[in-house]
């Protein structure tokens, strides 16, 4: 016997629920269950579950229910602030010890021979000095070529306009720049 | 008229609470708790089968609610968008569980301090929650949670669908599979609850019928 269609009735619904059959098909269904205890027993116990679900309603929980997912808030917000901590702890740590080793690593061969260090130093302030030097000999060319082209009474009239016109554009810029007091 | 005022009323402030919880306001979200705390306990609670383990579990749909609140799309039903976080989680949480949990609530031992509900009423309550926990126990968790929104709260397949992430037909499908189930599972489980209900209803026995439940 063939129980696959009536059981297929059985637990549908909608377009191909019991409530939908033709009488031809209703007539051949409740001949199947007539001859059929294990569809009939299928049937009225899935009737009795269905009744037995749709009565059930729905279930509250204790009291207080709203308070308590606030202290799980706080409890949460507090957790993640300590986990940020943790977090920005652990990241400036390994940054510190990252940089610390590079720096290690970079001074390891000074470390090793100082005396390279020591010289590489003078080096450097030789070179310094030597540029210093360098720029006081351009400066001084500079002077002697314009003294040359530039009588001296017209070059110390010249650097007197540009002072004069320096303390005027300092004074100016003082009194723009500088906020307005206010009185009552 | 009377019952639609206050819905109305009721669904103006959700969306007012809403938009304020999507601003960050805590507020805001508590109102949404203390609104759906029902719904989103009994889903938990059908699902996992304990008040412990539904509590928790609606907790945490509560969070992660909270912390999702800004993704939530206002031009869907927020109780759609709720009870799909509810049912995912709990959905995990029973495929996470290896060894069955039995709760303290299961025990059958009543609370002797408080004589106002009755022994017998407890007895029965516990009976009920118990025959609803062996009917749900049978089936898969994705099952269970099709079975529990389309009976208790009453979506269309169309809804579960979007609702649990599954097509049309495999929403039928499961349902179809549950119910066969179900009315399986019923015919085996009922002559016990039958039995047991027999037991509740003699007078006199309540004390027998104690002593029957607690005895191992």
């Amino acid at each position: 016997m063939n129980h696959q269609p009536y059981l297929e009735w059985i637990f549908s619904d909608g377009e191909i629920g019991l409530d939908r059959l033709n009488q031809q098909q209703r007539y051949e269904f409740d001949q199947h269950l007539n001859s059929c205890s294990s569809c009939r027993s299928l049937f009225s116990a899935w009737h009795a579950t269905e009744v037995y679900l749709q009565n059930q309603s729905l279930i509250s929980p204790k009291p207080g229910f709203t308070s308590r997912w606030k202290l799980r808030l706080e409890e949460d917000r507090k957790l993640f602030h300590r986990r940020q901590t943790k977090v920005t702890l652990a990241v400036s740590i390994g940054g510190s010890l990252l940089l610390l080793v590079l720096l290690f690593l970079l001074t390891w061969p000074w470390l090793r021979s100082p005396s390279l260090l020591v010289w590489t130093w003078i080096y450097n302030i030789f070179i310094m000095y030597s540029y210093v030097g360098l720029v006081n000999e351009i400066i001084v060319r500079v002077i002697q070529s314009a003294t040359f082209v530039i009588p001296i009474t017209w070059l110390i009239i010249l650097i007197g306009i540009l002072s004069e016109l320096g303390v005027l554009w300092i004074v100016s810029y003082r009194l723009l720049t500088n906020p307005r007091r206010i009185t009552r | 008229m009377s019952n639609e005022l206050p819905r109305q009323e009721i669904h103006n402030k959700e969306a007012e609470w809403l938009i304020e919880a999507q601003k960050g306001e805590t507020n805001a979200f508590t109102y949404l708790v203390e609104l759906y705390q029902k719904p989103v306990y009994s889903l938990c609670y059908r699902m996992l089968g304990n008040a412990e383990d539904a509590e928790d579990a609606a907790q945490e749909t509560f969070m992660r609610a909270y912390k999702a609140i800004r993704r939530y799309d206002n031009k869907r039903p927020f109780s759609t968008w709720l009870l799909s976080i509810a049912a995912h989680h709990c959905i995990d949480q029973i495929r996470r569980r290896r060894f069955p949990i039995i709760s303290v609530e299961e025990l059958p031992f009543p609370e002797l301090s408080e004589p106002s509900p009755g022994l017998e009423t407890i007895l029965v309550s516990n009976e009920e929650k118990n025959r609803i926990r062996s009917l749900l126990n049978v089936l898969e968790p994705l099952d269970r949670a099709t079975v529990v929104l389309y009976y208790w709260y009453e979506f269309s397949y169309q809804e579960i669908s979007e609702l649990l992430s599954l097509s049309l037909s495999a929403v039928k499908s499961r349902l179809h599979r549950a119910r066969r189930a179900m009315a399986e599972n019923w015919i085996q489980i009922q002559p016990k609850f039958e039995q047991l209900d027999f037991n509740s209803n003699k007078s006199g026995c309540n004390e027998n019928f104690l002593m029957e439940r607690i005895t191992p």
